[in-house]
């Protein structure tokens, strides 16, 4: 007999958080599209950044998931599960006070947001924000095999988005990019043009408006974690590492990068979030040493995190380099 | 074993990394050597879909052709499977066996040892077989034993030796008075050609070679996967194999054509494969996704099957009806697409694990399998 959260008792978790309050976590919405405060966004462009909400929820999945781990295989893990099915426990914003999120764990991951929208504008990328727009892809739904439910919760975001007008859509993580690049067109009706703000930064190459850094010494050099939707998925490796050539920055990689690259662990994190803790410390062991460890996906980010290995994402390098 | 347990054991991570560490490198090795092992591999994809199209058929034909050479017999499951070979064999015999994951999955092993003595005589399912667990990898069985833990296991025959090549000789010795004193060799199939009825089989240690010959009478299990149109495509079939394997060329490719010979094909829900699992009817079982699978490489054969584990073993659960607590174990699986990446037939695991998980959610019980099987493949020209 395997033992593991109840897969059914997440799933149903996830799904009715969804309907309910629009992302997988149950957290209230607004309470997470408050990153762009004070950096005077568009709210009509016609081409916004969507972050999905990824980044801003993954403060409460390393919450959530540091219970679940204490409690896995243990005498309450049971009674976890109960809970996880109870009723008020469908929307998490009412257990703020006992998940206990950091208020500097928000402002990080807000903080990534923010530089990502800083690069762009400094490249001059003409693209706006709503918040109201700023939607869940909905990615879960066909992850666990509810093709049905992905592709009424994908047309809806599909309405909404055309509805107000918008035509091109700036993603930042590889769950939500990959839900509009491959699922979409073949889910929805949808002709919504996405590109990733890393391939915007490449365009940016290209019309030779990133230069190399003046000073390249002072950079150490970089090992990238593919996330896999990303390198394999959707072959886009190449793109980040282009963007850290150009600027002079070595690129160190391993045998399991790009298209062999090897999962965080962050998908099963609350099935076993002890197993998922386990692979995020072997990908970082096999990591460590070659350089700064980067990556570009919240998931990843946060369950290397969650084993506190030192990783930063790829929007704080390039922050950290030119804006 | 519970995930916790199996987190802990470090011998299951060491050992399989370290055939990764053997192997991997050789598989990379053979592909920039030989490209046209990936063409051989597509070619016989496409090959593997069409006769699993036609089941009926190629069965009949291969069934006709075997006839003129051994006796033959058709088992629609595990359990028909057994009788039939127990018929055959009778009691108190002595049989070899050559190590096959089709008799592991029909459980033939603990049925024939009940009125018979029966010796696995692949040096690793022999230590899977005196520690009575299932196989850790579908190539190399006894992976996540240390040599510590082998010494002791051999030590129940009263096997001695103090390193793996005073064992490995040790065990030579002691299987070769089997050998020649067995009535019934028993071996599985890499690829059997139904035009000419041979079957072939690919191994590195010799045992199947001496299975295959030695013994007074030997039984071949031919599952339908198997079953492929001519001599040409069954020998790319083990070529494929064996080099994603890592071992190549292989030392020993046998075609035992010989008297006494029986041959068995199984079926075992192969035939009846529902819709969205066809694709892995044409698995060669290399087990390179059990090697390359980042949570395989942690958890091992914890996660997966009776028989079948890992990526691969998913979906040859599901078809051969032997995945146990079957809605849980699909999530345990990340969806990272490293499987299918590296799979030589390519085949989308991550696909064949969303679908699972689709229709076991709507299945009444979430631990049973599918309650009906959609005839997929029957008749589609």
């Amino acid at each position: 007999m395997v033992s593991l959260y109840k897969p059914r008792i997440i799933a149903d978790f996830v799904r009715e958080s969804i309907k309910k309050t629009g992302n997988p976590l149950g957290v209230q919405s607004s309470k997470l599209t408050t990153w762009h405060e004070g950096l005077k966004l568009s709210e009509r462009s016609k081409r916004l950044l969507f972050t999905g909400l990824l980044y801003q929820l993954s403060p409460y999945t390393v919450r959530i998931t540091e219970i679940l781990s204490r409690f896995e295989e243990s005498k309450v893990e049971k009674l976890v599960e109960r809970l996880i099915q109870s009723k008020t426990l469908r929307v998490i914003s009412s257990l703020a006070p006992i998940l206990k999120v950091p208020k500097e764990e928000k402002e990080y991951y807000n903080g990534i947001i923010r530089k990502i929208a800083q690069i762009l504008l400094k490249q001059k990328v003409d693209f706006g924000y709503n918040p109201g727009l700023d939607l869940y892809s909905g990615i879960l739904f066909y992850e666990i095999g509810d093709e049905e439910g992905f592709a009424e919760h994908a047309s809806r975001v599909v309405r909404i988005l055309k509805e107000k007008g918008v035509e091109e859509v700036i993603t930042i993580d590889p769950h939500t990019t990959y839900a509009f690049k491959v699922l979409y067109p073949e889910y929805t009706d949808s002709e919504i043009e996405v590109r990733t703000y890393f391939e915007l930064l490449d365009d940016g190459i290209e019309y030779g408006k990133i230069k190399p850094l003046s000073d390249v010494e002072s950079v150490a050099p970089v090992t990238l974690h593919d996330p896999c939707y990303y390198g394999r998925y959707l072959e886009l490796s190449n793109v980040p590492r282009k963007i850290l050539t150009s600027l002079g920055i070595e690129v160190i990689d391993v045998r399991n990068s790009g298209k062999l690259t090897s999962c965080c662990g962050g998908p099963v994190e609350s099935f076993s979030p002890n197993l998922s803790e386990t692979m995020a410390k072997y990908r970082a062991e096999e990591l460590k040493g070659k350089g700064c460890m980067v990556t570009m996906c919240p998931i990843c980010l946060s369950n290397f995190k969650r084993v506190r290995a030192p990783f930063i994402d790829f929007a704080e390098l390039l922050g950290g380099l030119y804006v | 074993m519970r995930i916790l347990q199996a987190l802990r054991n470090k011998s299951i991570r060491e050992g399989l990394l370290r055939s990764l560490g053997n192997l991997g490198a050789m598989v990379e090795e053979n592909l920039k050597r030989y490209p046209y092992l990936l063409e051989y591999a597509e070619e016989l994809k496409a090959a593997k879909l069409e006769v699993a199209r036609n089941y009926d058929y190629w069965l009949d034909k291969a069934v006709r052709r075997a006839e003129e050479k051994a006796s033959v017999y058709i088992a629609k499951d595990g359990e028909e499977a057994c009788r039939i070979i127990g018929d055959i064999i009778g009691r108190g015999k002595l049989i070899v066996k050559a190590k096959s994951m089709v008799s592991e999955e029909i459980g033939l092993r603990s049925y024939l040892e009940a009125e018979n003595e029966v010796w696995e005589t692949d040096l690793g399912e022999l230590i899977i077989q005196l520690s009575n667990q299932k196989p850790m990898h579908v190539i190399a069985p006894a992976v996540h034993f240390s040599e510590r833990e082998v010494i002791r296991i051999l030590g129940k025959l009263g096997i001695e030796g103090r390193n793996a090549e005073e064992l490995a000789m040790a065990v030579r010795n002691f299987l070769r008075q089997k050998f020649l004193k067995a009535d019934f060799g028993i071996s599985g199939c890499n690829a059997f050609a139904v035009e000419t009825a041979r079957i072939f089989l690919v191994e590195n240690e010799g045992n199947i070679r001496l299975t295959t010959s030695l013994p007074k009478a030997y039984i071949a299990i031919v599952s339908l996967e198997k079953l492929l149109p001519n001599d040409e495509l069954a020998l790319k079939s083990i070529i494929v194999q064996s080099a994603f394997v890592g071992t190549f060329p292989p030392s020993y490719i046998n075609i035992p054509e010989r008297d006494g010979t029986h041959i068995v094909f199984l079926d075992n829900g192969r035939s009846e494969v529902e819709e969205g699992l066809e694709e892995q009817l044409t698995c060669v079982k290399c087990g390179r996704c059990q090697l390359e699978c980042p949570v395989y490489q942690i958890i091992g054969n914890v996660w997966g099957g009776e028989t079948y584990s890992g990526p691969m073993g998913i979906g040859w659960s599901a078809i051969t009806n032997t995945l146990e607590n079957s809605y849980d174990m699909l999530f345990l699986c990340t969806l990272c697409g490293k499987c299918e990446e590296i799979c030589p037939m390519k085949i989308d695991i991550p696909r064949i694990i969303r679908h699972l998980r689709k229709t076991l959610a709507i299945s009444e019980d979430p631990h049973e399998p599918p309650p009906k099987k959609v005839k997929f493949f029957k008749n589609q020209g």
